[in-house]
């Protein structure tokens, strides 16, 4: 989340600034380290060293004593579990990939409803939910703004958001990504003219 | 000794990795296909379980490796571990789905549906020429011109037929989009309400359209809720007015200045006053239509139900016996093998292939075009939907409905069939080719009063005999020129609707 600071927030902040200025689009951007903590992962996956560990030494042909037979069981229990819980893509690999999609859509639709995103009279809100333990971009238009576009850019939006992953510096290729959709928005849902911003400008949610 | 051990290590790490694919977290929950594709249409359905069901072989061997290796102290509580943790999970995977929600159930949707029933007995008993069927077309025609005039000079056409705050709405259509192949699937009335000088009709309608954005097209699955006005005191218009959007009075086609007065006949049609309008319009639900889930396949929810019968059905039999002069329990049997039995197969045979011409004169407009909607819609991902060895079991008779202008029967019929999806090159995506699935569906048929013809050859036209293979769209005889999609000359199937969600 370094790379979130506030060089970043400025540039978002222009960024969003410029297509709602080309747009009838109210963007909202949100940016999470996690929309979950799955720390059964980390316990499960514990349990199964543990269980190893004692299996392992139980039969190995090795003497080994008792003591050590308890001491390590336990040890290798906590090692794993800190492990798991610090080292994230080891975690990740344990966690089922829907299960990873639906958590995202789950907290970036509550984001989106808790944040009032739904309030505009038009329904053009746009929430770019974007979950960094997940590597997932959740894109959710308000339905004024679905419709407007067709599903084609929608679908092609949410590939390009998610190639962000692969990029070193996440938060520039995200940026990046977010001025790609300025013709987008630009072609498809026009400005109307004097017209008011219908979203407050920081949105701060928590749960 | 040495080798025992070793022996035991890899039955437990066997079953480590066993806990472990089992585990919650590795089975994913099943998520059903939002709006349940097959369900739109009547068409296809089916069985396949989805997902999990794996394991038990490899729970069968594991239990018999460690019976046949491990001492009994070991082993025993080793087998009670493994079927307490088999237990665990299977009642997980039934108890953690269950969602309630606060939709009407089966229940409900009957007594709601016979609310409805009562109230259009009540509206003939006002309006005689009341036809249900009439008014359903009348509905479909609004809605079909309402999105594919929207944005066009053509829109000025329904002036006669929608109140000015829906005028205004409708030009919420942005430049550049424009709304084409539209397709209904179903329709319901869900309300009727008698006021002082009013009567409004809301209807339901499951319908699917294409909007083309400069260019780009979006399929969408919608569901609205339209609701309708008339003034209490007069007459529905007869059947010629009634399919296709005409002028009230004259009943010109559809041509109307900007204040609703008729080019044909000069007169000013007001609100109301000759026949319904749209007084407001509601989308309830709209998604994107993706052909992803084409080869998937539900279980059947709906076989075990029980029939929902019209509540006097016999009477209604009788009047049917009466005006026609027959006697009900000998024509029920001739009409069930002769005209349900023939139908269903040849509807399904149409199906199987992909193309519908040799059914287009079976079926009402209305039916044809969703069929064809899904067929196209297997056709552009190069799926076919076969259903082969149908064999029909049961038909039962619930339901008559008789008006001025039409009578129309509704069965359910009991049918098993294998039924898969495959694509070009014959491989089986989805379903079974070796499996009977058992299945039933309400079909409703109509046919214009007073026409008396049953059974004819059904690869002929009902009026005139030529060949009935180039009906097209229209459903228009290409050798007499008339419409027999309308069950002016024989039976048409009009209605598909699967048994878990009829209602009455
Ligand atoms: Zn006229
Ligand atoms: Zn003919």
């Amino acid at each position: 989340m370094k790379q979130f600071n506030d060089d970043f927030k400025s540039k978002l902040y222009e960024t969003i600034e410029d297509i709602e200025n080309n747009s009838l689009v109210e963007i909202v951007s949100i940016i999470k380290a996690k929309s979950g903590n799955y720390r059964e992962i980390s316990l499960w996956i514990a349990s199964a060293a543990m269980f190893l560990t004692a299996s392992w030494l139980m039969f190995s042909k090795f003497e080994v004593g008792v003591y050590y037979i308890y001491l390590l069981t336990i040890v290798s229990f906590i090692i794993i579990y800190l492990i798991t819980e610090l080292f994230k893509p080891w975690k990740r690999l344990f966690i089922n990939k829907n299960r990873l999609k639906r958590n995202v859509e789950i907290y970036g639709r509550a984001v989106f409803q808790k944040g009032g995103i739904r309030f505009t009279i038009e329904g053009i809100g746009v929430l770019f939910y974007v979950s960094m333990f997940e590597k997932q971009v959740f894109i959710l238009p308000d339905r004024g703004a679905e419709t407007s576009v067709p599903d084609e850019e929608w679908q092609k939006m949410n590939t390009d958001f998610q190639k962000i992953f692969s990029e070193k510096d996440i938060a520039s290729a995200f940026i990046k990504e977010l001025k790609n959709c300025k013709n987008i928005f630009a072609k498809y849902i026009p400005p109307v003219e004097n017209d008011i911003n219908e979203l407050p400008d920081d949105l701060d949610i928590d749960f | 000794m040495k080798n025992k051990n070793q022996k035991l290590f890899i039955i437990l790490v066997g079953l480590l990795t066993l806990i472990f694919v089992l585990s919650p977290f590795f089975i994913d929950i099943i998520w059903a296909r939002p709006g349940g594709g097959h369900s739109f249409s009547g068409g296809g359905g089916g069985s396949h379980s989805g997902g999990g069901g794996g394991g038990g072989d490899g729970i069968g061997f594991l239990i018999y490796l460690i019976f046949s290796e491990l001492p009994p102290q070991i082993s025993i509580p080793l087998i009670i571990g493994i079927i307490v943790l088999r237990l665990y999970l299977q009642k997980r995977k039934r108890s953690d789905n269950t969602t309630v929600v606060s939709s009407p159930g089966i229940q409900a949707r009957t007594v709601r549906h016979n609310d409805v029933e009562t109230d259009i007995i009540q509206l003939k008993s006002i309006d005689p020429n009341f036809s249900k069927i009439l008014f359903l077309d009348f509905v479909s025609s609004i809605f079909n011109k309402y999105y594919t005039w929207n944005g066009t000079a053509d829109f000025k056409n329904l002036s006669p037929f929608l109140s000015t705050d829906e005028i205004q709405r409708s030009a919420n259509l942005r430049t550049g989009q424009r709304i084409t192949e539209i397709v209904i699937g179903s329709m319901r009335i869900s309300e009727i309400n008698f006021l002082q000088d009013i009567i409004g009709i809301s209807v339901d309608i499951e319908a699917n359209y294409t909007l083309d954005i400069m260019g780009k097209k979006t399929r969408y699955v919608l569901t609205e809720r339209w609701y309708f006005n008339r003034n209490k005191t007069i007459l529905s218009a007869e059947p010629e007015k009634m399919h296709k959007l005409s002028c009230p009075n004259c009943g010109a086609p559809a041509d109307f200045t900007d204040n609703g007065v008729c080019h044909s006949c000069g007169t000013k049609i007001d609100l109301g006053e000759m026949q319904w309008f749209v007084k407001k319009h509601k989308v309830l639900s709209q998604e994107v239509f993706r052909t992803k889930g084409l080869a998937h396949y539900e279980p059947e929810s709906g076989t075990m139900l029980p029939t929902i019968y019209q509540s006097n059905i016999t009477t209604y039999a009788g009047q049917f016996a009466q005006m026609h002069n027959l006697d009900w329990n000998s024509w029920r049997h001739t009409f069930g093998e002769d005209v349900v039995k023939k139908f269903f197969l040849k509807i399904y045979d149409a199906w199987s292939k992909n193309k519908l011409d040799s059914a287009r004169n079976l079926l009402s407009d209305r039916l044809y075009e969703s069929f064809m909607f899904w067929i196209d819609a297997y056709k552009s991902v190069g799926l076919t939907n076969k259903l082969e060895n149908i064999n029909i079991q049961n038909i039962q008779f619930v339901r008559i409905d008789l008006d001025r202008f039409y009578e129309s029967i509704t069965l359910r019929i009991f049918a098993s069939s294998l039924d898969y999806v495959v694509d070009s090159n014959g491989n089986v995506k989805g379903g079974s080719d070796r499996r009977l699935r058992a299945f039933s569906e309400y079909w409703t048929f109509i046919r214009r009063m007073g026409v008396e013809k049953d059974e004819y050859d059904y690869s002929t036209c009902p009026n005139c005999g030529a060949p009935a293979d180039k009906m097209g769209q229209a459903g228009v005889c290409e050798y007499c020129g008339t419409k027999i999609s309308n069950g002016d000359f024989s039976w048409v199937l009009a209605i598909i609707t699967q048994d878990e969600v009829y209602s009455g």
